[in-house]
Protein backbone atom coordinates (compact mmCIF):
# COMPACT_ATOMS: atom_id res chain seq x y z
CA UNK A 1 0.00 0.00 0.00
CA UNK A 2 1.25 3.16 -1.29
CA UNK A 3 2.26 5.23 1.74
CA UNK A 4 1.10 9.37 1.10
CA UNK A 5 3.01 10.56 3.91
CA UNK A 6 5.17 9.95 6.65
CA UNK A 7 2.90 7.68 9.74
CA UNK A 8 2.06 9.99 12.34
CA UNK A 9 -0.09 7.47 13.91
CA UNK A 10 1.43 6.19 17.53
CA UNK A 11 0.29 3.02 18.82
CA UNK A 12 0.54 0.97 21.70
CA UNK A 13 0.14 -2.33 22.50
CA UNK A 14 -0.57 -2.84 26.48
CA UNK A 15 0.22 -6.49 27.33
CA UNK A 16 -1.38 -7.35 31.04
CA UNK A 17 -1.67 -10.21 32.91
CA UNK A 18 -4.63 -11.38 34.11
CA UNK A 19 -3.61 -13.96 36.44
CA UNK A 20 -3.19 -12.34 39.74
CA UNK A 21 -2.36 -14.94 41.32
CA UNK A 22 -2.28 -19.00 41.44
CA UNK A 23 -4.85 -21.15 39.54
CA UNK A 24 -6.14 -24.10 41.78
CA UNK A 25 -7.33 -26.88 40.61
CA UNK A 26 -8.72 -29.84 42.53
CA UNK A 27 -6.41 -32.80 43.54
CA UNK A 28 -7.44 -35.84 45.22
CA UNK A 29 -5.81 -36.62 48.25
CA UNK A 30 -4.84 -40.28 48.93
CA UNK A 31 -6.12 -41.20 51.57
CA UNK A 32 -4.68 -41.32 54.98
CA UNK A 33 -4.38 -43.47 57.97
CA UNK A 34 -4.86 -41.06 60.99
CA UNK A 35 -2.55 -43.21 63.47
CA UNK A 36 -1.43 -40.84 66.20
CA UNK A 37 -0.27 -43.62 69.39
CA UNK A 38 0.88 -42.77 72.63
CA UNK A 39 3.57 -44.85 74.04
CA UNK A 40 3.19 -47.13 77.67
CA UNK A 41 5.08 -46.15 81.06
CA UNK A 42 8.36 -47.96 81.13
CA UNK A 43 11.82 -47.41 81.23
CA UNK A 44 11.05 -46.04 77.32
CA UNK A 45 8.41 -44.87 76.24
CA UNK A 46 7.63 -44.28 72.55
CA UNK A 47 5.11 -42.39 70.20
CA UNK A 48 4.35 -42.01 66.61
CA UNK A 49 2.28 -39.47 65.07
CA UNK A 50 1.66 -38.82 61.62
CA UNK A 51 2.59 -35.79 59.34
CA UNK A 52 1.13 -34.63 56.25
CA UNK A 53 0.88 -31.90 53.61
CA UNK A 54 -0.99 -31.56 49.90
CA UNK A 55 0.80 -29.84 46.90
CA UNK A 56 -1.99 -28.48 44.87
CA UNK A 57 -2.22 -28.63 41.07
CA UNK A 58 -0.58 -24.66 41.45
CA UNK A 59 0.46 -22.69 38.62
CA UNK A 60 2.17 -19.09 38.41
CA UNK A 61 2.28 -16.69 35.85
CA UNK A 62 4.98 -13.62 36.35
CA UNK A 63 7.30 -10.79 34.47
CA UNK A 64 4.81 -9.49 32.08
CA UNK A 65 5.47 -5.86 30.86
CA UNK A 66 3.72 -3.84 29.36
CA UNK A 67 4.81 -3.59 25.28
CA UNK A 68 4.65 -0.16 23.99
CA UNK A 69 5.68 -0.27 20.29
CA UNK A 70 5.88 3.72 19.79
CA UNK A 71 5.61 5.62 16.70
CA UNK A 72 5.68 3.38 13.65
CA UNK A 73 8.27 4.96 11.02
CA UNK A 74 6.33 3.34 7.89
CA UNK A 75 9.03 0.48 7.41
CA UNK A 76 9.12 -3.08 8.63
CA UNK A 77 7.58 -5.34 10.79
CA UNK A 78 7.03 -4.64 14.47
CA UNK A 79 7.80 -7.16 17.26
CA UNK A 80 8.26 -7.39 21.18
CA UNK A 81 8.45 -9.58 23.93
CA UNK A 82 7.94 -10.54 27.40
CA UNK A 83 10.60 -12.94 29.12
CA UNK A 84 7.78 -15.19 31.27
CA UNK A 85 8.68 -17.00 34.93
CA UNK A 86 5.72 -19.95 34.52
CA UNK A 87 6.33 -21.74 37.75
CA UNK A 88 4.24 -24.94 38.30
CA UNK A 89 3.77 -28.13 40.59
CA UNK A 90 2.58 -30.00 37.68
CA UNK A 91 6.17 -28.82 35.95
CA UNK A 92 2.99 -28.92 32.51
CA UNK A 93 0.91 -26.43 31.96
CA UNK A 94 -1.59 -24.99 28.96
CA UNK A 95 -1.89 -21.26 28.06
CA UNK A 96 -5.06 -19.32 27.02
CA UNK A 97 -4.61 -15.75 25.52
CA UNK A 98 -7.40 -13.14 25.02
CA UNK A 99 -7.34 -9.64 23.60
CA UNK A 100 -10.42 -7.25 24.48
CA UNK A 101 -10.54 -5.93 21.27
CA UNK A 102 -12.27 -9.58 20.83
CA UNK A 103 -8.98 -10.70 17.79
CA UNK A 104 -5.80 -10.48 18.65
CA UNK A 105 -6.24 -6.90 17.13
CA UNK A 106 -4.71 -3.27 18.54
CA UNK A 107 -7.95 -0.98 17.76
CA UNK A 108 -7.71 2.71 17.07
CA UNK A 109 -10.26 5.13 17.44
CA UNK A 110 -11.39 5.22 13.79
CA UNK A 111 -12.83 1.46 12.60
CA UNK A 112 -9.01 0.88 11.61
CA UNK A 113 -7.78 -2.37 13.14
CA UNK A 114 -4.10 -3.87 13.33
CA UNK A 115 -4.11 -7.49 13.44
CA UNK A 116 -0.85 -9.00 15.73
CA UNK A 117 0.28 -12.37 15.94
CA UNK A 118 1.01 -13.82 19.97
CA UNK A 119 3.56 -16.48 20.18
CA UNK A 120 4.57 -18.54 23.43
CA UNK A 121 7.28 -20.26 23.61
CA UNK A 122 9.05 -22.58 26.29
CA UNK A 123 11.76 -24.10 24.25
CA UNK A 124 15.00 -24.65 26.79
CA UNK A 125 12.29 -26.14 29.51
CA UNK A 126 12.56 -30.24 29.46
CA UNK A 127 9.70 -31.75 27.45
CA UNK A 128 8.61 -28.18 26.16
CA UNK A 129 6.83 -27.75 23.25
CA UNK A 130 8.59 -25.29 21.63
CA UNK A 131 7.53 -21.86 19.75
CA UNK A 132 3.64 -22.18 19.54
CA UNK A 133 1.56 -19.45 17.46
CA UNK A 134 -1.75 -18.94 19.83
CA UNK A 135 -4.65 -18.80 18.57
CA UNK A 136 -7.81 -16.57 20.37
CA UNK A 137 -9.31 -17.58 22.85
CA UNK A 138 -7.87 -21.08 22.23
CA UNK A 139 -6.38 -23.34 24.55
CA UNK A 140 -2.76 -24.21 23.54
CA UNK A 141 -1.44 -26.92 25.41
CA UNK A 142 1.15 -29.17 26.33
CA UNK A 143 3.50 -26.44 27.88
CA UNK A 144 6.26 -27.39 30.20
CA UNK A 145 8.73 -25.68 33.05
CA UNK A 146 11.48 -26.37 34.62
CA UNK A 147 11.25 -23.61 37.09
CA UNK A 148 11.43 -25.26 40.78
CA UNK A 149 10.37 -22.04 42.69
CA UNK A 150 8.22 -19.38 42.06
CA UNK A 151 10.23 -17.02 41.23
CA UNK A 152 12.13 -19.19 38.36
CA UNK A 153 15.21 -18.93 40.36
CA UNK A 154 18.08 -21.25 39.15
CA UNK A 155 16.48 -21.19 35.74
CA UNK A 156 17.83 -17.79 34.43
CA UNK A 157 14.42 -15.93 36.01
CA UNK A 158 11.87 -16.95 33.03
CA UNK A 159 11.02 -20.00 31.47
CA UNK A 160 9.00 -18.48 28.74
CA UNK A 161 8.96 -16.02 26.12
CA UNK A 162 5.28 -14.41 24.99
CA UNK A 163 6.04 -12.97 21.80
CA UNK A 164 3.98 -9.99 19.73
CA UNK A 165 4.41 -9.23 15.95
CA UNK A 166 2.81 -6.98 13.62
CA UNK A 167 3.47 -7.24 10.22
CA UNK A 168 4.24 -3.91 7.70
CA UNK A 169 1.69 -4.89 5.62
CA UNK A 170 -0.90 -4.38 8.26
CA UNK A 171 0.88 -1.69 9.97
CA UNK A 172 0.60 0.35 6.40
CA UNK A 173 -2.68 -0.62 5.92
CA UNK A 174 -4.08 1.30 9.21
CA UNK A 175 -4.94 4.99 9.69
CA UNK A 176 -2.66 7.45 11.18
CA UNK A 177 -4.19 6.68 15.27
CA UNK A 178 -3.38 5.70 18.45
CA UNK A 179 -3.95 1.61 18.34
CA UNK A 180 -4.22 -0.72 21.40
CA UNK A 181 -5.04 -3.87 22.97
CA UNK A 182 -5.31 -5.46 26.25
CA UNK A 183 -3.89 -8.99 26.05
CA UNK A 184 -4.85 -11.05 28.84
CA UNK A 185 -3.01 -14.83 29.17
CA UNK A 186 -4.62 -17.36 31.53
CA UNK A 187 -2.23 -19.83 32.36
CA UNK A 188 -3.51 -23.48 33.85
CA UNK A 189 -1.82 -26.36 35.51
CA UNK A 190 -2.00 -29.81 33.27
CA UNK B 1 19.65 -57.55 122.44
CA UNK B 2 21.92 -61.18 123.15
CA UNK B 3 24.67 -61.51 120.60
CA UNK B 4 22.93 -64.48 118.35
CA UNK B 5 19.57 -62.66 117.88
CA UNK B 6 21.81 -59.50 116.94
CA UNK B 7 23.75 -61.56 114.27
CA UNK B 8 20.17 -63.13 113.25
CA UNK B 9 18.49 -59.88 112.97
CA UNK B 10 21.66 -57.93 111.02
CA UNK B 11 21.56 -61.53 108.05
CA UNK B 12 17.28 -60.91 107.94
CA UNK B 13 18.28 -57.17 107.36
CA UNK B 14 20.70 -57.63 104.29
CA UNK B 15 18.37 -60.51 102.97
CA UNK B 16 15.32 -58.43 102.74
CA UNK B 17 17.64 -55.52 101.38
CA UNK B 18 19.22 -58.27 98.65
CA UNK B 19 15.78 -59.14 97.91
CA UNK B 20 14.21 -56.17 97.62
CA UNK B 21 14.53 -54.37 93.70
CA UNK B 22 15.43 -50.98 92.93
CA UNK B 23 12.54 -49.12 91.55
CA UNK B 24 13.33 -48.66 87.67
CA UNK B 25 12.81 -44.90 86.53
CA UNK B 26 9.86 -44.90 84.53
CA UNK B 27 8.83 -42.46 81.59
CA UNK B 28 5.62 -42.17 78.94
CA UNK B 29 4.84 -40.11 76.42
CA UNK B 30 1.07 -39.72 75.69
CA UNK B 31 -2.13 -37.32 74.27
CA UNK B 32 0.14 -37.27 71.05
CA UNK B 33 -1.88 -36.04 68.04
CA UNK B 34 -1.45 -36.57 64.21
CA UNK B 35 -0.16 -33.29 62.16
CA UNK B 36 -2.29 -32.52 58.97
CA UNK B 37 -0.59 -29.71 57.25
CA UNK B 38 -3.24 -29.07 55.00
CA UNK B 39 -3.17 -27.35 51.27
CA UNK B 40 -0.10 -25.50 50.05
CA UNK B 41 -1.75 -22.18 49.07
CA UNK B 42 1.76 -21.80 46.73
CA UNK B 43 3.27 -18.94 49.66
CA UNK B 44 4.99 -19.52 53.09
CA UNK B 45 5.60 -21.83 55.46
CA UNK B 46 3.30 -24.75 56.55
CA UNK B 47 4.38 -25.32 59.70
CA UNK B 48 2.35 -27.36 62.83
CA UNK B 49 2.36 -27.95 66.71
CA UNK B 50 1.15 -31.47 68.35
CA UNK B 51 1.21 -30.86 71.99
CA UNK B 52 1.69 -34.04 74.44
CA UNK B 53 2.68 -34.84 78.10
CA UNK B 54 5.72 -36.35 78.93
CA UNK B 55 6.12 -37.72 82.50
CA UNK B 56 9.29 -38.98 84.04
CA UNK B 57 10.20 -40.16 87.24
CA UNK B 58 13.70 -39.28 87.36
CA UNK B 59 14.97 -36.71 89.71
CA UNK B 60 13.81 -33.50 88.55
CA UNK B 61 11.63 -35.16 86.41
CA UNK B 62 13.99 -34.99 83.66
CA UNK B 63 13.79 -36.92 80.38
CA UNK B 64 15.13 -36.92 77.00
CA UNK B 65 13.62 -37.38 73.71
CA UNK B 66 15.24 -38.77 70.60
CA UNK B 67 12.94 -38.12 67.41
CA UNK B 68 13.50 -40.03 64.06
CA UNK B 69 11.50 -39.59 60.91
CA UNK B 70 10.66 -42.54 58.48
CA UNK B 71 12.86 -41.26 55.39
CA UNK B 72 16.41 -43.07 55.04
CA UNK B 73 18.17 -43.66 58.36
CA UNK B 74 15.74 -41.79 60.12
CA UNK B 75 15.08 -38.51 58.00
CA UNK B 76 12.48 -36.02 58.65
CA UNK B 77 11.02 -36.43 55.09
CA UNK B 78 7.24 -37.04 53.83
CA UNK B 79 6.65 -39.34 51.09
CA UNK B 80 4.57 -39.13 48.01
CA UNK B 81 5.62 -42.22 46.34
CA UNK B 82 8.88 -42.14 45.07
CA UNK B 83 8.73 -38.36 45.60
CA UNK B 84 10.02 -36.79 49.00
CA UNK B 85 9.76 -33.35 50.64
CA UNK B 86 11.64 -32.61 54.15
CA UNK B 87 10.91 -31.08 56.74
CA UNK B 88 12.08 -29.61 59.97
CA UNK B 89 11.52 -30.46 63.55
CA UNK B 90 11.32 -28.68 66.86
CA UNK B 91 10.95 -29.33 70.29
CA UNK B 92 9.70 -27.71 73.49
CA UNK B 93 9.34 -29.11 77.11
CA UNK B 94 7.54 -26.57 78.52
CA UNK B 95 6.00 -23.30 78.03
CA UNK B 96 8.54 -20.05 78.12
CA UNK B 97 11.71 -21.78 76.83
CA UNK B 98 12.18 -21.51 72.31
CA UNK B 99 11.46 -24.09 70.66
CA UNK B 100 15.09 -26.46 70.63
CA UNK B 101 15.91 -27.72 66.22
CA UNK B 102 15.99 -31.35 66.15
CA UNK B 103 18.18 -33.69 64.47
CA UNK B 104 16.92 -36.29 63.39
CA UNK B 105 18.37 -39.51 65.82
CA UNK B 106 20.25 -37.26 68.11
CA UNK B 107 18.83 -36.83 71.88
CA UNK B 108 17.60 -33.40 73.13
CA UNK B 109 18.74 -34.03 76.83
CA UNK B 110 17.23 -32.71 80.00
CA UNK B 111 14.08 -31.85 79.40
CA UNK B 112 11.43 -31.73 82.23
CA UNK B 113 8.23 -33.58 82.21
CA UNK B 114 5.68 -33.99 84.64
CA UNK B 115 6.64 -36.62 87.59
CA UNK B 116 3.27 -39.02 87.18
CA UNK B 117 3.51 -41.36 84.57
CA UNK B 118 0.38 -42.93 85.83
CA UNK B 119 -1.32 -39.56 85.47
CA UNK B 120 0.31 -37.51 82.90
CA UNK B 121 -1.54 -34.20 83.27
CA UNK B 122 -2.07 -31.39 80.19
CA UNK B 123 0.01 -31.31 77.15
CA UNK B 124 2.69 -29.21 77.94
CA UNK B 125 5.13 -30.48 75.67
CA UNK B 126 5.18 -29.23 72.42
CA UNK B 127 6.34 -30.66 68.83
CA UNK B 128 6.93 -28.54 65.68
CA UNK B 129 7.01 -29.42 62.24
CA UNK B 130 7.72 -27.08 59.15
CA UNK B 131 7.33 -27.55 55.44
CA UNK B 132 9.11 -24.59 53.96
CA UNK B 133 7.79 -22.60 51.03
CA UNK B 134 10.65 -23.36 49.33
CA UNK B 135 10.92 -27.24 49.49
CA UNK B 136 6.89 -27.13 48.79
CA UNK B 137 7.28 -25.00 45.65
CA UNK B 138 9.99 -27.94 44.01
CA UNK B 139 7.58 -30.42 45.09
CA UNK B 140 5.45 -31.96 42.23
CA UNK B 141 1.80 -31.88 43.22
CA UNK B 142 0.14 -34.32 45.68
CA UNK B 143 -0.11 -35.51 49.21
CA UNK B 144 2.67 -35.88 51.13
CA UNK B 145 2.90 -38.63 54.56
CA UNK B 146 5.37 -39.20 57.18
CA UNK B 147 5.88 -41.41 60.16
CA UNK B 148 7.67 -39.41 63.27
CA UNK B 149 8.43 -41.42 66.14
CA UNK B 150 9.58 -39.96 69.62
CA UNK B 151 10.94 -41.48 72.33
CA UNK B 152 11.78 -40.68 75.62
CA UNK B 153 13.60 -41.98 78.45
CA UNK B 154 13.92 -41.00 82.14
CA UNK B 155 17.58 -39.65 82.83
Amino acid sequence: MPVSGPPTGAFSCLVRSALGGAVLATLVAAPVAWAASDGTIGSTSTGNLTITVTIDNLVQVTGFADMAFGTYTGAGNLQDTNNLCVFSTTRGYNVTATSDTGAFTLAGGAIDTIPYAVTWDDSGNIGGAGATVLTHNTLAVGFATDATSTTCAGVGGATAVLTVDMTEANLLAAAADTYQSVLTVVVGPE
Amino acid sequence: MPGPALALALALALLVAAATPGLAQQVIINKLDDLDHGIWPGTGNLVRTSRHCVASTAPGNLFSITIVGDGPGGAFEARNGAATLVYDVRYRDRSGVPFVPVLAGVPLTNLVGRNNPNNCRGQRQRVRIRFRAADMAAALAGTYTGVLTLIVAPM
